[in-house]
């Protein structure tokens, strides 16, 4: 089974009414959205108020969803053009300045502030990045290649395992155990202040 | 959570987890904040591994997407109530409103037109009748012939509303009514005014025969 069949399954589920499905496909979803519309908007806080209405415009709109498309593809569009209206309103607002034009200092701490890149915001983005990266190194190679052929060449277990030469079993139980370790130094991350994101959800 | 659930877990993510199970990983999510969480995580690492995802804002998504879905009605098979549906409940409400006072109207008109005492075919049937004989005795002989029946004599004046104002009633509420009804009550509004000289119009064979 490959990742987009078990999106429309879980499609299937919301169709029927069940709202935990859609809770797993944002989960699952909200980080790739989240990127997605930062092309667009800057700003984090009102790059997330986008992704948040994107996917309660999906929510709304999943009844009449056929699954032609892969689910993240249709989900990627109304993304884009959830955040390409907000571009279009954001440009009747008038824009205001109260700061002085003249003194350079300002102007700069104006930039960084209007793309609402704290310190802790950029050195938590830092740190998972080089969390993650730097426990993929730590793995034995055959849970890093399994997770590399899954995460990156989006390859099925079914295709893993013939790659690797071992039963689809043992892919899965290989791409758990990487992505477990790889949880256990993130989860020091997050519970070392930086950022605590399985309190937000 | 046992490493078995996280298991299923990091399978389902990728879609490799058997429906049977992943109904049952689904229910466990909605009440396992520790679940979603991973859930979470592991999605993050693949992000993160292929240069997606900005990790600080992405916290707050889940969670209040998940609330805001939770005060949506819920969807199933297909149909959706969506805001523009609730016009279409307030049609639906104005229809049954307007079928009402049109039901009333009728209903209205045919009592009247039932206490109404000179109908086309009374006025018909009295002028082909005889004259009524008195009855001088109840104690006849059982063999005497029946006497014929008639239509009882009207009442000098109508009873009920007159129709100057049943008129002004449906034109008043004409606007509620569907075309058939409008059409009908019309018509029976018209039928109640018939001039008595065009009675004669009636087929004979309507008429009741002594």
């Amino acid at each position: 089974m490959r990742a987009e069949a078990g999106d429309i399954a879980l499609v299937r589920r919301v169709q029927k009414g069940d709202k935990a499905a859609f809770d797993a496909l944002v989960l699952k979803y909200q980080h790739k959205v989240l990127k997605l519309v930062q092309r667009y908007v800057r700003n984090p806080t009102e790059a997330e108020d986008i992704a948040q209405e994107a996917f309660i415009k999906a929510y709304r709109a999943l009844p009449a969803f056929r699954g032609e498309s892969a689910f993240y593809t249709w989900l990627y569009r109304i993304a884009i053009n959830t955040a390409k209206n907000a571009l279009v309103a954001n440009r009747r607002r008038p824009v205001t300045y109260d700061f002085d034009l003249q003194d350079s200092s300002q102007l700069q701490a104006h930039a960084r502030l209007a793309d609402d890149e704290t310190p802790e915001a950029l050195a938590l983005t830092d740190e998972i990045r080089r969390t993650v990266n730097e426990s993929i190194e730590a793995l034995p190679d055959d849970l890093r290649l399994a997770i590399v052929l899954r995460e990156l060449e989006g390859l099925s277990y079914e295709e893993i395992a013939k790659t690797m030469e071992c039963p689809v079993g043992t892919v899965r139980s290989r791409i758990f155990r990487a992505r477990e370790a790889i949880d256990r130094s993130l989860r020091e991350v997050f519970d070392g202040g930086l950022g605590r994101i399985g309190d937000s959800e | 959570m046992t490493e078995r659930i996280k298991e299923q877990l990091s399978a389902f993510l990728d879609g490799e987890l058997p429906d049977p199970e992943s109904a049952l990983l689904l229910k466990r999510l909605e009440r396992d904040d520790d679940l979603r969480g991973a859930l979470s995580r592991y999605s993050l690492i693949g992000a993160v591994l292929r240069g997606e995802g900005d990790v600080p804002a992405a916290r707050q998504v889940a969670a209040r997407v998940s609330a805001a879905i939770a005060r949506e009605p819920t969807r199933t098979g297909g149909f959706a109530w969506l805001p523009g549906s609730e016009a279409l409940g307030r049609g639906v409400a104005g229809i049954a409103v307007a079928a009402g006072v049109a039901f009333g109207a009728v209903m209205l008109v045919q009592q009247v037109l039932s206490v109404k005492p000179e109908t086309p075919v009374a006025v018909l049937a009295r002028a082909e009748a005889p004259p009524i004989q008195p009855v001088a005795d109840d104690t006849g002989p059982l063999d005497a012939p029946a006497e014929p029946y008639v239509t009882p004599p009207a009442a000098a004046a109508p009873v009920g509303i007159a129709p100057a104002q049943l008129a002004n009633y449906l034109v008043a509420h004409y606007g509620y009514a569907s075309p058939l009804v409008r059409r009908s009550v019309g018509a029976g509004l018209i039928i109640s005014e018939i001039d008595p000289a065009l009675a004669e119009t009636v087929p004979a064979g309507d008429v009741p025969q002594p």
